[in-house]
C-alpha cells in the first residue's frame, strides 16, 4: 500500500476531486419537459445507482428516483428549478431514502389495520451484493442510515452543502458525522479483513 | 489550524479528521499542506488515507444500470398532468373535483357521501404567510411556533413538504427543517371514514442535542375534524411532553384542506369472508398459484377490489411488507387477507428473501388446478 503511496502522495491521493456530473443542466423557467428530460438524460443512471447503494433494493429504488424527479417536475413548473439540478436531485434522493426508513417505521405502526400479519421496521438486503463486495455491503447496512446517506452521497461526487441538506443537519454536523462514518465504515471492513485472513 | 503546533499524538487524530470529509468539505489551504506533509512522514495514516480513498472509489463506482422504464412513464406522465399546483382558488376547485370523483367512483369510505355537502370551500390561501402542498394535502399558516427541549422553532416555512399518499383512509403532511443546528419535524398523520376526515396524530422532535433528537408525545387526535370537501380554519394548539420536558406546538391561524385518495374500485370483501378462504369461492381457482401478474389479471376479471403487498424479510423473524398499486412483477404469491377498506390484499414474497411460502394448492380441490 505504501508503494503506491509514494507514486501518489499528491494531493489527489490525499482529497481526490469529485466526480464530474456527465452534463450540468442549467434549467431556464417556462420549459418543464425540456428541462425534466435534460435532467433525466444527464442524471438517471447515476441517481438510479446512488438509490441502490441506499437502499439496496431495486424496486425501492428506482420509486425513490421517480419521486425525486417528480418532484423536480414540480418545482420546475412553480419556477423555482434549481440551478445546480444534480446537487439538488442528490439532496432529494438522500432526503427521500432517510424518510422512507422513518416511513417503514410509519408503516409498521399501521400494519395491524391493513392486515392481519406480522411484519417488523427497518428496511432492506441482499441485492446490491451482486455489485458491491458483501463486505462493503454490509458495512454499509451497519451503518446509521443518515451516516450511510453521508458517506454514499460523498462518495459520488456530492458537495457538503447539499448532503448537510439531505440529512437535516447544519454542515459543520455534517462534516462530523461523515468523518466519524467513513472511519467507521472503514474499521468494519479491516474487521471484515482480518476475520477473512 | 496549523499542525506544527500540536503534540504528535494530536497530529495523527487532526490528520484523521481532515481526511474524514474531503472532498465533500474540503480542508483550507493550510490544512491541506500540513496533512501533505504529515502523511509523507506516517506511514500508517498514509495507508489510511489509501483505504479510505479506495472505499469511496468502491461506493462510486457502482454501475446499476438504467433506471426502470416505468419510471420515466410516471415522470412523464407528471409532467402532462394540466397544471398540479394546489395555490388558491384553482387548488379549492380541484379539491372540490377531486373529492367528488372520489365520491363517484367510490363504494368504501367517502362512498356514502353526498355530493350537496361538498361545495367548494370559500377559502384563499394568498394571504397565509406559509403555505405548503402536497398531492393530498393543503396548509396554511399565519406561524407555526414550537417549543421543545427548552428552544422555540419558528423555521417551519423552511421545510419543503412531503408525506405518505396512504389510502383512503390514512395518509400524511411532513415537514422537516434544520433550526438551532438540529433537525425538528412536524407530522400530521390523517384519517378518515365515511364522512370526515382528520387529523389523527400530530408528531414533533423533542429538540434533544446531537443525534439523539427523538419524537415527543402529544396526546392523541382527532384533531380538525371536518367533513370531505370542507377546509379546516383555526389554531390547533398541542401540548405534550418530550424526554425533554414539555413540548408544544401551535399553528396558528391554519387553513387545512385535504382529499384522501380514491377507493379501490371493485367489490369489496367482508371480515373473515376471504374468498380465497378454506371453503371460499375462489379457494380453488387456481389463482393463488399463478404468477402475481396473472392473478392480478384473473382477480380483476372477477371484479373484485385488490392491493398488493411485497414482502421481504429483512432478517430472521422480521420483514417489511410494502403496500403497492399494481401486482409485482416478480416474486410468488403467499396469502391473501380482506383489507380494512374491504378490498382484497394480495401478499407477493420476494423471491431471495421471503417472509412466507408459496400457497400450496389445497389437496382438496384435485389434482388439477382449475382454470378461474
Amino acid at each position: 500500500m505504501n508503494d503506491r503511496l509514494e507514486a501518489d502522495t499528491a494531493e489527489a491521493l490525499v482529497f481526490p476531486s469529485r466526480p464530474v456530473p456527465p452534463a450540468v443542466v442549467r434549467p431556464r423557467e417556462g420549459d418543464v419537459e425540456r428541462i425534466v428530460r435534460a435532467a433525466w438524460d444527464a442524471h438517471e443512471r447515476d441517481l438510479y445507482a446512488l438509490a441502490v447503494t441506499l437502499v439496496r433494493e431495486r424496486e425501492a429504488a428506482a420509486d425513490v428516483v421517480g419521486d425525486a424527479f417528480v418532484r423536480l417536475v414540480r418545482e420546475v413548473r412553480a419556477g423555482r428549478a434549481p440551478e445546480d439540478v444534480r446537487g439538488w436531485l442528490y439532496r432529494v434522493v438522500g432526503n427521500l431514502v432517510i424518510s422512507r426508513g422513518r416511513r417503514l417505521a410509519t408503516a409498521r405502526r399501521f400494519v395491524h389495520r391493513l392486515a392481519d400479519r406480522r411484519v417488523q421496521e427497518s428496511p432492506e438486503t441482499v441485492l446490491v451484493r451482486k455489485e458491491l463486495s458483501p463486505a462493503l455491503t454490509d458495512a454499509l447496512a451497519s451503518l446509521p442510515t443518515d451516516m450511510r446517506v453521508a458517506i454514499v452521497l460523498a462518495a459520488r461526487g456530492a458537495a457538503g452543502r447539499d448532503i448537510a441538506a439531505a440529512i437535516g443537519r447544519s454542515e459543520a454536523a455534517t462534516r462530523t458525522l461523515l468523518t466519524r462514518a467513513r472511519h467507521r465504515l472503514r474499521d468494519r471492513l479491516s474487521a471484515a479483513e482480518g476475520e477473512l485472513r | 489550524m496549523s499542525l506544527a503546533i500540536r503534540r504528535p499524538r494530536d497530529e495523527h487524530a487532526r490528520v484523521l479528521e481532515l481526511l474524514g470529509p474531503a472532498p465533500a468539505f474540503p480542508p483550507d489551504a493550510s490544512d491541506r499542506d500540513a496533512v501533505e506533509s504529515h502523511l509523507g512522514a506516517c506511514r500508517s495514516c498514509a495507508d489510511r488515507a489509501v483505504q479510505l480513498r479506495r472505499d469511496a472509489a468502491a461506493i462510486a463506482a457502482l454501475d446499476a444500470g438504467p433506471t426502470p422504464d416505468h419510471v420515466l412513464q410516471r415522470i412523464e406522465a407528471a409532467m402532462h398532468v394540466a397544471r398540479p399546483s394546489l395555490s388558491p382558488a384553482i387548488a379549492l376547485a380541484i379539491l372540490a373535483l377531486l373529492t367528488v370523483a372520489v365520491l363517484g367512483a367510490s363504494v368504501g369510505v367517502g362512498g356514502l357521501l353526498s355530493p350537496s355537502v361538498l361545495e367548494p370551500p370559500a377559502v384563499d390561501m394568498t394571504g397565509k404567510a406559509l403555505r405548503w402542498e402536497t398531492e393530498r394535502v393543503a396548509l396554511g399558516a399565519d406561524r407555526v411556533v414550537i417549543d421543545a427541549g427548552g428552544r422555540t422553532f419558528v423555521g417551519a416555512g423552511t421545510a419543503a413538504p412531503g408525506g405518505d399518499p396512504g389510502s383512503a383512509a390514512r395518509w400524511t403532511l411532513e415537514l422537516m427543517w434544520l433550526e438551532h443546528g438540529m433537525e425538528q419535524r412536524l407530522f400530521l398523520y390523517f384519517g378518515a371514514d365515511d364522512a370526515h376526515w382528520w387529523i389523527d396524530e400530530i408528531r414533533l422532535y423533542d429538540a434533544a442535542a446531537g443525534r439523539e433528537a427523538d419524537w415527543a408525545s402529544l396526546p392523541p387526535g382527532p384533531y380538525a375534524r371536518t367533513p370531505f370537501g370542507r377546509p379546516w380554519s383555526g389554531t390547533l394548539d398541542v401540548v405534550g411532553e418530550g424526554r425533554t420536558g414539555p413540548v408544544r406546538v401551535r399553528i396558528e391561524g391554519a387553513v387545512l384542506v385535504t382529499v384522501p385518495k380514491a377507493p379501490l374500485a371493485g367489490r369489496r370483501v367482508e371480515a373473515g369472508r376471504d374468498p380465497f378462504r378454506a371453503g371460499g369461492e375462489l379457494e380453488c381457482s387456481g389463482i393463488l398459484q399463478m404468477t402475481p401478474r396473472e392473478a392480478e389479471r384473473a382477480i380483476r376479471s372477477l371484479g373484485y377490489a385488490v392491493s398488493w403487498r411485497w414482502n421481504y424479510a429483512t432478517g430472521p423473524g422480521t420483514g417489511y411488507s410494502e403496500v403497492r398499486d399494481e401486482a409485482p412483477a416478480t416474486g410468488f404469491i403467499s396469502g391473501t387477507a380482506p383489507g380494512v377498506d374491504g378490498e382484497l390484499i394480495v401478499f407477493v414474497e420476494d423471491p431471495d428473501r421471503p417472509m412466507g411460502q408459496p400457497v400450496p394448492w389445497p389437496a382438496r380441490c384435485g389434482p388439477t388446478p382449475a382454470a378461474p
